[in-house]
């Protein structure tokens, strides 16, 4: 016998409870995970956590050693411990990582999404002038857009977005034409919803699971590339620590200080391992899930 | 805790009572096949080639036919899906060509479908409440009254709507997903349904079910069915009266209990045949087609079937024209062999 | 009829591990074939019925699948075989035209090259004269000019076509038994005929028994000598063809029977069968149709029936229904 009123029962995420779970069993997800929570937590408390200020500089304690008394992991060229330019440094390069792909995550999916959803001339217009900019090799893009509009934080994250939109764009795109044509789309325009109405109820939850796995895989290009810009001179400006420029201040001491020198690049080499651990597991967890 | 009946008011008769709710005349639609970048010629898929016939109110319709012959895109054609190329196509005796915008938005309230694929008709995200209550809103109603109506709707379906209301599709077996698609049609309390290969994927014991359902439902609320099928069986035991589609175009339409007694056109003949407990009712020879049937980007000329017909004569090569079989103008068939004094003019 | 049947399967038991958890697709499957018969396994989706088939050539994974019982061909148990006697054993001594003849074949080869390399994988024989048998087969399936459509590939040739060249691999080295998985049930009506009439005609040339897998009654009245009805991973009925239609003995069959739309259906309501089948998988104490059942009593809820001779009819019943 049922009761004709109101049900009760309240609504149940569980698609996305049931990815969490298996995501978080995964035990690469929680090693990748741990790495990314210090990292971020390190360089949002740097100020109480470092001992030394990132510009505090000593020409006497110049490229000290790792291990060296008071400096864990030695100075660098103009005597400034390396730990803290470390820390300091994981703020810009985070920074400049994560922000293009939360930029290109939001307009990427947008334009994707619609574009795909129309379909017809509008769609391949947008496609194949997206194509323009796809074809260029991300580096030199960034570098392109980057040396045009000078160095500069600002900069370098808009030059990047730039770079990753298409990309974004691109998954979204191919997303939304496989959906468009399943026939739920077709129920839902029969019962007289305008496009916007579908693009976001029956589109956007359906289609955003992979394009997520796919920008957080390219969390790690984009930090690789936001450091090679600041390597070229083109994005952080010195004395700002930042991983790249310091991987590039720290070239002329390659010979007498190795390990010294490539201390910036093991970290970025982390960090970028961390975000692809993470967002393969979670890629992992939803194939899983279906 | 008050007892609402909650509903979406239907539209009142526009065509007038004795108006006929879906009228077709001459529908065209085609296909173009995206040919090399070099070729001059293009090529297009034929899908209907002049199709015209009425659905009066409270009637069943069925439409019957093999792959290619364009039940499906008359399907589209008239839930709104497709534009077509040519024709008139009249629902509630308003032009379909002419209305937009909010009269749009209203015809299709009136006229709803359920599909074949129960799966893929229904969104993976949603649950079965939010499936079925998202129409209505679309037409002014609150999520609370919407809410509600889902609830109603599911249990007179036969689902508990406590024990369903908030599963995914991929919880739900094929034959409850497709009482959920009936649930989620209802919702929009409309004059029309079109039933496009909605029991075809079904095992035949939940078929019953569901054909159960829908006299049912049909005899409750006076609904007007246009139902597609292959299954012959089906279509005879559930329509009042019958189309039978070759390559784009109707060769017999008329009452389905004189054309499953006595079929006139070859087709309509072989298509029977193919159903083996038929031969075993009716005294109606057997007629065993060869060949495929054939694609409609190259349509045959004259008969579109004379190319397989056992019984193709020299006249079949003029195009045969729907004609009455009878005085009372309800039974047309197109056959040159039907009506002898066709092919003489 | 000799008396060692062909094919013999018995107490067959079958689970799919997935996720760690073992699914049992297969209940204490039984059942005979005898030379020149024909079968057909009748059922709903969910009942075991592809299954069965897989099961018999041994097509599932063997690393996440857990079975039991006998399958005896010509008294040997094929689950014993060794890889060179799997080997004979497939595609000679048994073969099978699956549903989907588009995702049968290869879709890189031609039609032709595929029934050649089939045929010269079991014997030892010239590509020549291998190419006159594959052409041979081709005119027996009735495929119009046969020496065109050897050099097709695949997704040239329209559905009934390819199904019947489907058949044609599945009998390139002429097996004693043809297993059939549902090869009609994606044809066009007027085709879905054609093949049905096509296999009863070379199953009596070719002097073959017929395992047809189908949840269409009508097909199942074109071709079977027996038909058994299978439900939840076992054979609930089993008869001669005229006998379970004259009078079946299950519950589920009489409902199976009567749920069925016909001609002579109109104008009165169906007697559906109440419910839906049991999970794959589903763990049930008793005859698992008890649920759906309208002649049940206590001992159908506790102790699953075995088969039992009932007649000429085999049925897994404590309440078989009544005929005078």
């Amino acid at each position: 016998m049922n009761s004709i009123g109101i049900s009760n029962v309240p609504r149940r995420k569980t698609y996305w409870r049931d990815v969490l779970t298996i995501f978080l069993k995964d035990r690469s997800a929680w090693i990748s995970g741990f790495i990314l929570i210090v990292i971020f937590a390190s360089a949002i408390f740097a100020p109480w956590i470092c001992s030394y200020g990132p510009y505090q500089g000593s020409m006497s304690a110049r490229l000290l050693d790792i291990g060296s008394p008071g400096h864990l992991l030695g100075t660098d060229e103009l005597g400034r411990d390396m730990l803290t330019r470390l820390i300091y440094g994981g703020r810009m390069t985070l920074l400049i990582g994560f922000t293009p792909i939360f930029l290109a995550f939001v307009i990427g999916t947008t334009i994707g999404l619609v574009s795909g959803f129309v379909g017809g001339k509008i769609n391949t217009f947008v496609m194949r002038t997206l194509d323009i900019f796809y074809a260029f090799p991300s580096v030199l893009l960034a570098v392109a857009i980057s040396g045009a509009m000078g160095p500069g934080i600002m900069n370098s994250i808009i030059a990047l977005t730039v770079v990753f939109t298409p990309q974004i764009v691109r998954v979204a795109e191919s997303a939304a034409t496989q959906i468009r044509n399943m026939e739920y789309i077709d129920a839902a325009r029969m019962s007289g919803a305008s496009s916007l109405i579908i693009i976001r109820v029956h589109l956007l939850s359906n289609v955003v699971g992979p394009i997520f796995v796919y920008a957080t895989s390219l969390i790690s290009v984009c930090m690789i590339l936001a450091s090679g810009l600041s390597f070229l001179g083109l994005g952080v400006k010195p004395p700002e620590p930042e991983w790249g420029l310091m991987l590039n201040t720290l070239r002329p001491a390659i010979y007498t200080k190795p390990f010294l020198s490539a201390l910036p690049g093991i970290w970025l080499f982390i960090t970028s391992i961390a975000f692809n651990l993470l967002s393969d597991a979670f890629r992992q967890a939803m194939s899983k899930k279906s | 805790m008050m007892n609402n009946q909650v509903n979406i008011v239907q539209d009142p008769d526009l065509g007038g009572v004795n108006q006929p709710l879906l009228i077709i005349d001459k529908l065209y639609k085609r296909f173009p096949i995206k040919g090399s970048f070099f070729s001059k010629e293009k090529k297009y898929v034929h899908a209907l080639n002049g199709v015209s016939f009425e659905l009066k109110k409270g009637e069943t319709l069925g439409i019957v036919g093999e792959s290619g012959c364009g039940k499906s895109t008359l399907a589209k054609l008239i839930s709104g899906l497709l534009k077509h190329d040519a024709g008139n196509l009249i629902f509630d005796g308003q032009g379909v060509n002419e209305i937009r915008g909010i009269s749009l938005k209203n015809l299709k309230k009136n006229l709803q479908m359920v599909f074949q694929d129960s799966y893929s008709s229904l969104n993976p995200r949603l649950t079965i409440e939010e499936a079925i209550a998202f129409g209505p809103t679309m037409h002014g109603m609150s999520h609370e009254d919407a809410r509600q109506l889902a609830i109603q709707l599911l249990s007179r379906v036969g689902l508990d709507a406590n024990q369903f209301g908030n599963r995914y599709p991929s919880e739900l077996s094929g034959g409850q997903r497709q009482r959920v698609n009936i649930a989620r049609a209802l919702a929009f309390n409309p004059k029309m349904l079109i039933l496009d290969e909605s029991v075809a994927a079904l095992d035949k014991s939940v078929q019953a079910q569901i054909l159960n359902l829908l006299i049912e439902l049909k005899k409750e609320s006076k609904l007007t069915f246009l139902f597609i099928s292959h299954d012959l069986q089906v279509v005879n035991y559930i329509s009042d009266r019958l189309i039978v589609m070759y390559l784009g175009q109707i060769v017999e339409y008329g009452p389905s209990d004189k054309i499953f007694e006595k079929p006139r056109h070859p087709y309509t003949k072989a298509l029977f045949s193919s159903v083996p407990e038929y031969k075993k009712i009716n005294g109606v020879e057997k007629i065993i087609l060869s060949g495929d049937p054939p694609n409609p980007i190259h349509l045959p000329s004259g008969c579109k079937f004379r190319t397989r017909c056992p019984q193709a004569q020299e006249v079949c090569l003029k195009e045969p024209v729907l004609q009455a079989v009878n005085p009372h103008q309800d039974y047309w068939v197109a056959c040159h062999l039907a009506h002898p004094e066709q092919g003489k003019e | 009829m000799k008396n060692i049947p062909l094919l013999k399967v018995h107490q067959l038991h079958l689970d799919f591990l997935k996720d760690q958890k073992l699914t049992r697709v297969l209940n204490g499957l039984s059942f005979e074939l005898h030379e020149k018969q024909s079968l057909v396994l009748l059922g709903e989706s969910g009942s075991g019925k592809s299954v069965t088939l897989r099961a018999l050539l041994r097509l599932y994974e063997e690393r996440s699948t857990a079975i039991s019982g006998e399958i005896l061909f010509e008294g040997k148990n094929v689950l014993e075989f060794n890889k060179k006697e799997l080997n004979d054993y497939r595609g000679k001594a048994v073969s099978m035209v699956f549903q989907e003849s588009g995702a049968a074949f290869d879709p890189v080869y031609t039609i032709g090259y595929q029934i050649v390399e089939m045929i010269r994988a079991h014997e030892s024989i010239s590509y020549q004269d291998a190419q006159k048998r594959a052409l041979d087969l081709l005119d027996m399936v009735k495929i119009p000019q046969a020496k065109q459509r050897f050099k097709a590939y695949p997704h040239e040739l329209s559905g009934g076509m390819r199904q019947r060249a489907m058949i044609a691999l599945a009998l390139a080295c002429h097996p004693k038994i043809l297993l059939a998985d549902e090869p009609t049930t994606a044809l066009d009506a007027t085709v879905q005929m054609q093949i049905l009439l096509l296999l009863k005609e070379l199953q009596k040339e070719l002097n073959m028994a017929l395992i047809f897998v189908t949840h269409d009654i009508g097909a199942a009245t074109e071709l079977a000598d027996q038909i058994a009805v299978m439900y939840a991973g076992k054979i609930v009925e089993k008869a001669q063809l005229n006998t379970i239609l004259a009078s079946p003995f299950h519950p589920y069959t009489e409902g199976l029977f009567n749920s069925v739309v016909t001609f002579e259906s109109k104008g009165k309501s169906l007697l559906a069968i109440p419910g839906s089948p049991p999970h794959v998988g589903e763990n049930i104490k008793g005859c698992s149709f008890a649920k759906r059942c309208s002649y049940l009593n206590k001992q159908c809820e506790l102790v699953a029936p075995d088969l039992l001779l009932i007649e000429q009819t085999q049925v897994a019943c404590w309440n078989p229904l009544v005929h005078d």
